[in-house]
């Protein structure tokens, strides 16, 4: 299990609400009923924000068996860290995007480590299962995204594009575009900060 | 906002923090509120592009995560707040007969200890540390700041490394341990720190991914369970 980032959050941007809401309205009743151990709760949470943390799952393992443990493991850790969620910090699909991604990231990890090592056995490499792109476009609902990323300055949009949607790492979307980690990293931060920007008028 | 801090919320919206990472963020989040509200808004920004794009998993994975939470408390993963002083664990040191008893049940097989003196044990620590794929924690608690946890899966292999950490006296021993997410204790070893406080050990086939990582004062030769609270968790 590794650490979670405790970070005091700020309250989060109106924009949240007004452009993509929350699931649900219910959202920040169901994780208070979470929090005092009801599982019924968990359920009802489970059922609205499951396609979201699947999503961001799958976007970065690209491996459906795969996705589904660890969705499973995220939702293990919504369940038993939800006595530390504050809902004055970050919404309840923020934290659970933030507990996906990582955990996502984290399996990616191991998995790269495990195939590095069974490259030094000698052992043949197993081909990736390709990214169904058709399964990406199709999905996207909102229409802000689409209209909020065309705001963004070409070279950000596509990086924020590989990044969150393709569920690409920033060392992956260097390899991939020949450029450095930092730049990789600056236009993801410009990206997400234009689209606060965009979104909320705050950033 | 510095570039430091520009990388590090960045790295926090995909996911890729390390643990040195997160807590450095942690840090400059907690003293600014600069950054902390900017930390805020690109989690925010990220997660609002993730809610546009969703996929529905298939219904038997609902039955399986609510039949695993079924039986699983909230919160048990040990927090800092569960956290105790080494003297506070010392008054404890004299347990009951029953601890004795969990003593004698010690499997000898669970232990692997290296002997924190021993060069060649040093450089097989280094080895971890300095892996292209380890991962290391800190420990929080009451064994000092330095105490860090590294795990390289190339080494195969745990290590502790820290200095200035309190000695145990003569009848006690560190013990790690594994915790899984219901709270379940497995013990990985026992350590002590060196004559200057310097902890270097090594513990091989050991893989916490999935585990935090708990370090007790327990009797000499350690314990099957822990019989002490936690003096420090990673």
């Amino acid at each position: 299990m590794m650490a979670t980032l405790e970070v005091p959050f700020a309250t989060p941007h109106p924009w949240q609400h007004d452009h993509i809401a929350e699931p649900t309205s219910d959202l920040p009743t169901l994780i208070k009923r979470v929090q005092r151990g009801d599982q019924a709760a968990f359920a009802d949470l489970y059922d609205v924000i499951a396609p979201m943390v699947f999503g961001t799952v799958k976007r970065v393992l690209r491996d459906q068996a795969m996705s589904e443990e660890v969705t499973q493991e995220v939702f293990v850790e919504l369940w038993t860290s939800a006595t530390r969620f504050d809902d004055t910090k970050a919404s309840v699909s923020t934290w659970a995007f933030t507990i996906a991604r990582r955990r996502a990231v984290d399996r990616v990890r191991r998995e790269q480590s495990q195939r590095r090592r069974i490259d030094h056995l000698g052992r043949r490499r197993q081909d990736e299962e390709p990214l169904t792109d058709d399964t990406v476009v199709s999905s996207i609902e909102a229409e802000w995204v689409t209209r909020a990323l065309g705001e963004l300055p070409s070279d950000q949009r596509q990086i924020i594009e590989l990044a969150f949607i393709q569920g690409l790492s920033h060392s992956a979307i260097a390899q991939q575009l020949g450029l450095s980690l930092g730049t990789v990293k600056g236009r993801v931060r410009g990206g997400l900060r234009r689209l606060s920007v965009t979104l909320g008028g705050e950033s | 906002m510095n570039s430091r801090n520009d990388d590090l919320i960045a790295l926090a919206a995909l996911g890729e923090l390390t643990e040195t990472e997160a807590a450095e963020l942690d840090a400059a989040a907690t003293s600014d509120s600069e950054v902390a509200a900017e930390l805020a808004a690109a989690l925010s920004a990220a997660a609002a592009l993730q809610r546009s794009i969703q996929e529905v998993p298939p219904a038997m994975l609902r039955a399986s995560v609510l039949g695993a939470i079924t039986a699983m408390d909230q919160d048990v993963a040990p927090a800092a707040s569960n956290v105790v002083s080494i003297n506070r664990a010392r008054s404890r040191r004299f347990a009951p007969l029953a601890t004795a008893a969990a003593v004698l049940l010690l499997v000898a097989g669970a232990v692997v200890v290296t002997s924190i003196n021993d060069s060649a044990s040093t450089d097989s620590v280094a080895a971890v540390m300095e892996a292209d794929d380890a991962s290391t924690r800190s420990f929080a608690g009451s064994l000092g700041n330095s105490l860090v946890a590294a795990y390289s899966p190339t080494e195969a292999a745990l290590v502790i490394s820290g200095a200035a950490v309190v000695a145990p006296e003569a009848d006690e021993t560190y013990q790690l341990w594994l915790i899984d997410d219901s709270g379940g204790a497995t013990s990985v070893g026992v350590f002590r720190p060196d004559e200057d406080g310097e902890v270097s050990v090594r513990f091989g086939d050991t893989d916490p991914s999935d585990f935090s990582l708990g370090v007790t004062l327990e009797p000499s030769g350690g314990s099957a369970q822990p019989t002490m609270p936690i003096l420090a968790i990673a």
